[in-house]
């Protein structure tokens, strides 16, 4: 297309044919220093819900409500015609044994950061590229594998292995690499002066722009990234801002592009060589003591807790022995850790004598403030006691319990964390029995009424409750409150479906 | 004491469907189970409501169970309380009491203090105290209703009953208040438990595990038993619910509708000034002389009117018809007014009794003792201005519309019970879907194709229970335009609430209710082919300068006839479908009374139930026509011999089996409704005697009998399509003769009718009209009248359809062009005021085309305007010229589609002609030049895809191309199998048989394929290529 002298263009392109024979601008060994290999993950969403990819139709969506939208789509809904992009409703019409999941954007996430943790086998510098893109720059490592050829042909290889769908490109800049593995096939782009054609003739919907932009800008006819650098620069940066030139600058490698590289999430592992073989608990204890205060300021720098630390002690042949120690609430204090981990090696027998201890902590979770408790430290000695309990009882053993606005009995109450905030739901008028049979107890019957240790005298009732038919659980009984020849004041009950039998079900004094 | 083991009671606390969410049987349920149980009597007592009292009434009447009106209120200070209606006026009380509560908090929801709670003469009232009694409320309610309180004890197996009953004894001790059994009652069985406690969950928005806390702790809140009650209750408190009972005496059969008064002036009575109004009438429509035969009618119209004191309704539709006619608003009456000579003379109809047989006691009948029923349509646009006029006329307090009650259908129950049954919204959503999907109805199999297994006990509760909600009410909303209207006020009458729509109230009855009562109704319609007449008239006179109006279009012109013969039908009322169109060319209409019967038999119910074709049959002489006697002749020689209209059937009744006039109304009745109620029953007996003791045969009474069980369903007023005939003649004129005036004003009355714009402009062009596109430059808001060269109106297209566009901005920019044309895109931006999304509506719809030129050009363009600054003149803006290439044909016409909906340019089927002759791909124009029963492939865009619920299992599909449309019938079978391209597809590429009969042409699809993908290609076909 012929155009008049305009002012302020990009500065013009060499055309397809031409490409080969100008001269580059600059040397690509200064300008391009790097390589990087961007790895698009386009059934992220899918893959990171996992489940196999069976036959059913399956696809994850966006949005809210009536507003959905699908965003990945499985191989058995692919083939009823679900598409990425379509409405829920639409998608549904087209395959009514759809099923749909939400997105979670969280697992996205995590898988991805999993893949960057994994990618730095390849090379120490991966970034990763929400939503579901990493970057490698792999310029060092091409050679590791054989060139470029080499290296996709291993990452793909691998990437398959793990089960995910992916494409990949190799480009001179982070954001041409990001932009190119988008498209359906992989590119190989080692040679920064093929950039500008083939990037110019991408399409601007694998540039990640807002869906907006893109279509404003197809509306004037501009589809390709070569329509794009056409325009006038002022005229471009004014209409969709200068966030998109300087991108298609970095694409190109006009500007600096710097990528953030990637460090996994901390946590803390740290062996110590015992000084002598040894099963002596002191000698254990005091080892032990030197990794939690290291660990301990660890978490203090990070303003961090944890709540398990596994504790190993290895023994040369044998196989390692593992002791873990949990915790109510977060913790970075290493006095409390030891008083808890003495209390568990007590009780720990060692094999063989241990040589080494390796310390390491589950996930560390940064703290809001160091004390949890505005008006000072929480009741500092329940705390303690209860996990020294639990410690010993097993965490399960120990436990609070709450109300629950219920109208069965058995349903009426529940198991807590010990210290838990509870009395929330229990303003009921009915007086119930302190003491709540785990099973009711059947009662045997003379003359048509229940026995317990003989005639029992109904002092209440009947209070009917028939309930609880949504969760498979309905029950349809009379309760009485009655009195045996002791005095013993019964809370029991009739079950009104055949064959009505009375049942003992607690006791209130 | 001796306990009786069924002792008598009577309910009077009981709360039904119609507290919405709440209670969870419907008014006839409890009606008949407290006839079961042999109740004295059955209060309905749903909360701050009367909405369910009329049905329960007309159960309860039936049932011969005694029933009280009554209401239970919860006010601001948690007082619990039921009023009950001793009589009348104790019910005008209620209502008035429940209107203040309803009117003074938004809709769906009331708010009521002590300070409201006054004037309540002739109720009594139940105090239902809470878990602690407050004594000063039982105090404050004594004062309130002296020697008429009670406290009410409702005993229903809770923790501890003897105690509750021991406490409320103390209470009444104190107060000195008598104590009285009730039930609370929810539902009329105790298995309605579950769906209590679902409407529970439903009604507070969580699940029903969720919501446990609120959950009844046993279904004790049912009609129990007497025995039960004995078991529970003493003696006395049982036999007080009869006392009570006993001095509530009103019944709903005693209200009684008055009239508006003021439409009388002094020294006249309603019967002299509505005589007055109708000879007047008479002169201005007869001005040469009245025929006998209309005055007779007349006469006879005017006694039986005065007889049953109908006279204030015929004045009060008047006054409406005259107010709407002050402000040019075109109206006219439809359904059976169109029967009255009266109607006619007071402007109300426009049929002339003269060119028709009526029958004014399907209109008004002595026998039916029930209230005429005139509807009335007003110009669609323009109907809100008569409601206000109502308003205005007679108050708040005495006008207001009827309720339409919003029920539970399968889709909306399955969701609602899905949620509360805690399935997550996409599963509701899938549920609901494969619920809806073909048909309504809860099916098992359809469960198990959306992938859920219906014998899981979740699903299997969903399902029972959804199908147990379906039908309930789920909250009351307005009526299109049934007013009514009375000479009090309103309220002691029937509750009057808000509605969603700030200014309007409605009434807690809808018209079933009304109806059941015989309480008078004016619909006030809204017809969208009114409002296309008048706006033809303007631009007629605009363009012309020729005034017209509905009596001056010439009358009978054979070639609007010609037109209609050819199915050109297009646009023109009521036989615009393809049906309709289709039917045409065999009915060959040639006059007035031609449309009438083709209103009514060119419908689905008379398509499907093969009535057209004896008719059609007579008409075209393949089948001679013959009458059993001249009576019978008489009758129905108008449509040769084949009974068509509902009128007919009455009359035939009436001269062949000695029916009275209404009986014979009663026999229309139950024809109707014979489907739904099984049987004619005594009707059928009567007939054939009557029939038989008149000399006919046992064959033509068996004959007759047939024909009006075939037809009751869907059997038409012959006065209603005469009114609407008049409506298709002045139409058919309009485009017969002024097609642009006629695309325009239809385009300009949208939303209305079947077919977009785009359809009507093609239709307008085919018909040699000339149509220049949307342009800032140009257009007004309406498309508009230009003069062509020959002097021929051309439409303009207006700015109305360019997606996007607000109507504020089209003002600003009309009346900115008034001042001086535009400069620029900058000049038009900033003079006009508009903003972005405005800007680009315009130029999406290629309207910037003479300003600034192509659409990529205009969006760069319009991209590019700054945002005005206060206090900063305009800056200039000097930016380089950008390359952009000019869109393809393709990319245009794509475009055109999207911003207005129709091009003016080539259709995207001759664009893409080329790529679909591989396919062997006919055009819908060539399908003409080929054979019945040959096999045929065709492809086109997918206008509209239709799946009427009268046939069965059959798709209908309409293809458009270049050259016209193509009817697909698609067969269940190959839908089943082609669903995805049968429902996915945009343009639809199909393979199968012609089928033509005479001028009627289908395809019978074979073979369905989705050929979208080709609309891909559009932006790539370029003009270069043409």
């Amino acid at each position: 297309m012929a155009a008049p002298g305009t002012p302020g263009l990009f500065p013009a392109l060499p055309e397809r044919r031409s490409e080969r024979a100008a001269a580059p601008v600059g040397q690509p060994g200064t300008q391009f220093p790097h390589r990087w290999l961007g790895i698009c993950l386009p059934q992220l969403p899918l893959e990171a819900l996992g489940g196999k990819p069976v036959e059913i139709p399956r696809v994850i969506v966006d949005g809210e409500d009536r507003q959905r939208t699908v965003r990945a789509v499985n191989a058995a809904a692919w083939r009823d015609g679900v598409r990425r992009g379509q409405d829920l409703n639409a998608a549904q019409a087209l395959c009514p044994s759809l099923r749909a999941e939400p997105r979670d954007l969280r697992r996205e996430n995590a898988r991805l950061e999993e893949l960057a943790a994994w990618a730095q086998r390849f090379t120490p510098w991966v970034s990763v590229e929400p939503p579901a893109s990493l970057l490698l720059e792999v310029r060092t490592s091409l050679h590791l594998f054989g060139g470029a050829q080499g290296l996709c042909r291993e990452a793909g290889a691998a990437l398959d292995e793990r089960g995910h769908r992916h494409r990949l490109a190799l480009a001179p800049t982070p954001t041409a690499a990001l932009w190119l593995s988008r498209t359906r096939r992989t590119v190989v782009l080692p040679d920064p002066e093929q950039l500008p054609g083939t990037l110019g003739r991408l399409p601007l919907a694998f540039l990640g722009w807002p869906d907006k932009t893109v279509s404003a800008l197809n509306g004037m006819g501009v589809y390709t990234v070569r329509d794009c650098l056409r325009l006038p620069r002022d005229g471009f940066a004014r209409r969709f801002g200068r966030r998109y030139l300087a991108e298609l600058d970095r694409a190109l490698g006009r500007l600096p592009d710097p990528r953030p590289s990637f460090s996994p999430p901390a946590s803390f592992e740290k062996n110590l060589d015992l000084p002598a073989e040894t099963d002596d608990i002191a000698q254990l204890l005091i080892a032990t003591e030197r990794l939690l205060e290291s660990l301990s300021a660890y978490l203090v720098a990070r303003q961090a807790g944890v709540r398990r630390i596994t504790l190993k002690f290895f023994h040369g042949d044998a196989p390692a022995t593992a002791v873990q120690v949990g915790l109510v609430e977060y913790c970075q204090d290493a006095g409390r850790l030891l008083a808890l981990a003495r209390l568990k090696l007590e009780r720990v027998v060692l094999p063989v004598p241990a040589i080494a201890v390796q310390l390491s902590s589950g996930s560390v979770t940064t703290l809001d403030s160091p004390a949890r408790d505005l008006f000072g430290p929480t009741g500092g000695d329940t705390t303690t006691l209860l996990e020294n309990l639990r410690t010993r009882l097993g965490v399960t053993a120990v436990y609070g319990v709450d109300g629950v606005a219920e109208h069965r009995p058995e349903s009426a109450w529940r198991q807590v964390e010990p210290l838990a905030e509870t009395g929330t739901a229990c303003d009921r008028p009915a007086e119930r029995p302190l003491w709540l049979l785990g099973q009711p107890q059947p009662l045997p019957v003379r003359d048509d009424r229940p026995q317990y240790d003989g005639r029992l005298v109904v002092e209440r009732g009947p209070e009917r409750i028939e309930t609880g038919w949504w969760d498979g659980g309905d029950i349809v009984r009379d309760y009485y409150v009655a009195r045996d020849r002791r005095g013993l004041r019964l809370w029991i009950y009739r079950e009104r479906r055949p064959p009505h039998g009375w049942y003992l079900h607690g006791y209130f004094d | 004491m001796i306990r009786s083991l069924q002792p008598d009671y009577a309910e009077l606390h009981c709360v039904s469907s119609f507290s919405f969410l709440r209670g969870a049987s419907q008014p006839e349920e409890l009606a008949e189970q407290a006839a079961r149980l042999g109740y004295r009597a059955l209060a309905i007592t749903d909360e701050c409501s009367v909405a369910g009292v009329v049905r329960a009434h007309v159960a309860a009447r039936e049932l011969d169970l005694r029933l009280i009106v009554g209401s239970e209120f919860r006010l601001t200070d948690g007082t619990h309380v039921v009023v009950l209606a001793t009589n009348r006026n104790g019910y005008g009380n209620l209502c008035e009491l429940i209107t203040r509560a309803r009117r003074a908090a938004p809709k769906g929801e009331y708010r009521l203090d002590r300070s409201g709670f006054h004037d309540l003469d002739d109720c009594l009232a139940i105090w239902l105290p809470g878990t602690e009694p407050v004594a000063d409320q039982g105090g404050w309610l004594a004062a309130v209703f002296p020697q008429r309180l009670w406290i009410g004890v409702e005993l229903l197996a809770g923790p501890d009953d003897r105690a509750r009953l021991q406490l409320l004894e103390t209470v009444a001790l104190a107060l000195r208040l008598p104590l009285v059994a009730c039930g609370d009652v929810h539902c009329h069985v105790r298995g309605r438990r579950a769906l209590q406690d679902t409407v529970t969950a439903i009604r507070l928005r969580q699940t029903v595990s969720a919501a446990v806390a609120s959950l009844h702790p046993n279904g004790e809140r049912h009609l129990r038993p007497r025995e039960a009650l004995a078991r529970v209750y003493p003696p006395a408190l049982l036999a007080q619910s009869c006392r009570i009972a006993e001095r509530c005496h009103f019944s709903l059969d005693e209200l009684r509708y008055e009239y508006p008064r003021e439409l009388v002036p002094a020294g006249e009575t309603p019967a002299s000034h509505l005589r007055k109004l109708t000879e007047a009438g008479m002169q201005k429509r007869w001005p040469d002389g009245v025929s006998d035969k209309v005055r007779a009618m007349v006469e006879h119209e005017l006694e039986l009117i005065e007889e049953l004191k109908y006279e204030q309704y015929f004045l009060t539709v008047h006054e409406i018809v005259e107010f709407a006619r002050g402000r040019d608003i075109l109206c006219q009456g439809r359904g059976s007014a169109a029967n009255s000579a009266v109607c006619f003379c007071l402007g109300i109809t426009e049929v002339d009794p003269a060119r028709m047989s009526m029958l004014f006691e399907r209109f008004i009948s002595r026998e039916r003792n029930e209230p005429p029923d005139i509807d009335v349509d007003f110009e669609h646009e323009r109907r809100e201005e008569v409601i206000q006029h109502i308003y205005d006329k007679y108050g708040r307090d005495r006008a207001a519309l009827t309720a339409t009650v919003i029920s539970y259908r399968a889709r909306s129950a399955l969701r609602d019970v899905g949620k509360a049954l805690g399935l997550d919204g996409l599963q509701v959503d899938r549920l609901a879907r494969a619920m809806s999907w073909w048909e309504g109805g809860v099916n098992d199999e359809r469960v198990r194709e959306a992938g859920f297994d219906p014998d899981s006990p979740v699903v299997h509760r969903v399902l029972t229970l959804a199908r147990t909600l379906m039908g309930f009410p789920r909250h009351l909303s307005q009526h299109v335009g049934g007013f009514v209207i009375s000479r009090g006020p309103l309220a002691r009458l029937v509750p009057v609430e808000n509605a969603s729509m700030p200014d309007r109230t409605v009434i807690q009855w809808d018209k079933d209710d009304l109806d059941a009562l015989g309480l008078l109704k004016i619909d006030v319609l809204g017809l969208g082919m009114l409002s296309a007449i008048r706006r033809s008239f303007e631009l007629i006179e605009g363009y012309y300068d020729r005034p017209l109006s509905l009596a001056t279009v010439p009358a009978e012109d054979p070639v609007v006839y010609d037109m209609i013969s050819r199915g050109e039908t297009m646009g023109v009322f009521q036989i615009e479908s393809r049906a309709q169109m289709a039917m045409l060319p065999r009915l060959r209409p040639r006059c007035y009374y031609d449309l009438v019967i083709e209103v009514a038999i060119i419908r689905p119910g008379p398509i499907q139930g093969d009535m057209v074709h004896p008719y059609l049959r007579r008409r075209n002489g393949e089948e001679p026509v013959t009458y059993p006697s001249e009576a019978v002749r008489d009758v129905l020689a108008r449509t040769l011999g084949v009974p068509i209209f509902q009128e007919q059937v009455m009359h035939l009744a009436m001269v062949a089996a000695g029916f009275t006039p209404g009986e014979a109304d009663q026999l229309r009745r139950a024809m109707a409704a014979w489907k739904r109620r099984g049987g004619l029953g005594p009707f059928e007996g009567r007939l054939k005697d009557g029939m038989r003791e008149r000399g006919y045969t046992e064959q033509f009474a068996d004959q007759v009998f047939r024909q009006i069980e075939g037809f009751g369903e869907y059997g038409f007023p012959e006065s209603h399509a005469a009114s609407f005939a008049l409506l298709v003649y002045v139409s058919a004129w309009l485009k017969c003769h002024e097609p642009a005036v006629f695309a325009c004003a239809l385009i300009n009355s949208q939303p209305m009718g079947f077919y977009a714009p785009s359809q009507l402009i093609q239709e307008a062009r085919r018909n040699g009209v000339e149509t220049r596109p949307v342009d800032v430059l140009y257009s007004n808001h309406d498309c508009t009248l230009e003069r062509g060269e020959d002097g021929a109106p051309v439409i303009r297209l207006g700015l109305r359809l360019a997606k996007g566009l607000s109507a504020e901005g089209i003002e600003r920019l009309v009346a900115a062009r008034r001042q001086r044309p535009f400069r620029d895109v900058p000049d038009l931006a900033g003079r006009a005021g508009l903003d972005r999304g405005d800007l680009e509506a315009i130029a999406a719809a290629g309207a910037l085309r003479t300003l600034t030129g192509n659409r990529h050009r205009a969006r760069w363009d319009v991209a590019g305007v700054e945002a005005p600054l206060p206090l900063m003149p305009q800056v200039e803006i000097r930016e380089g010229v950008p390359l952009l290439r000019r869109p393809t044909e393709g990319e245009d016409v794509i475009a055109d589609y999207r911003s207005t909906g129709l091009t003016l340019g080539r259709h995207p089927m001759a664009l893409l002609r080329g790529q679909l002759d591989g396919d062997g791909a006919v055009t819908a124009a060539a399908l003409w030049e080929l054979p019945d029963g040959e096999g045929i492939a065709t492809a086109g865009l997918v206008i509209t895809r239709q799946r009427p619920g009268t046939a069965k299992g059959v798709t209908f599909v309409t293809l458009e191309d270049e050259t016209g449309h193509v009817n697909l019938i698609v067969w269940e079978r190959v839908a089943q199998q082609q669903r995805r391209a049968l429902l996915g597809s945009r343009l639809l590429l199909v393979r199968g048989q012609l089928q033509r009969q005479g001028d009627v042409l289908h395809v019978i699809a074979r073979s369905l394929h989705d050929r979208s993908e080709l609309l891909g290609m559009l932006p790539a076909v370029s003009r270069d290529f043409r």
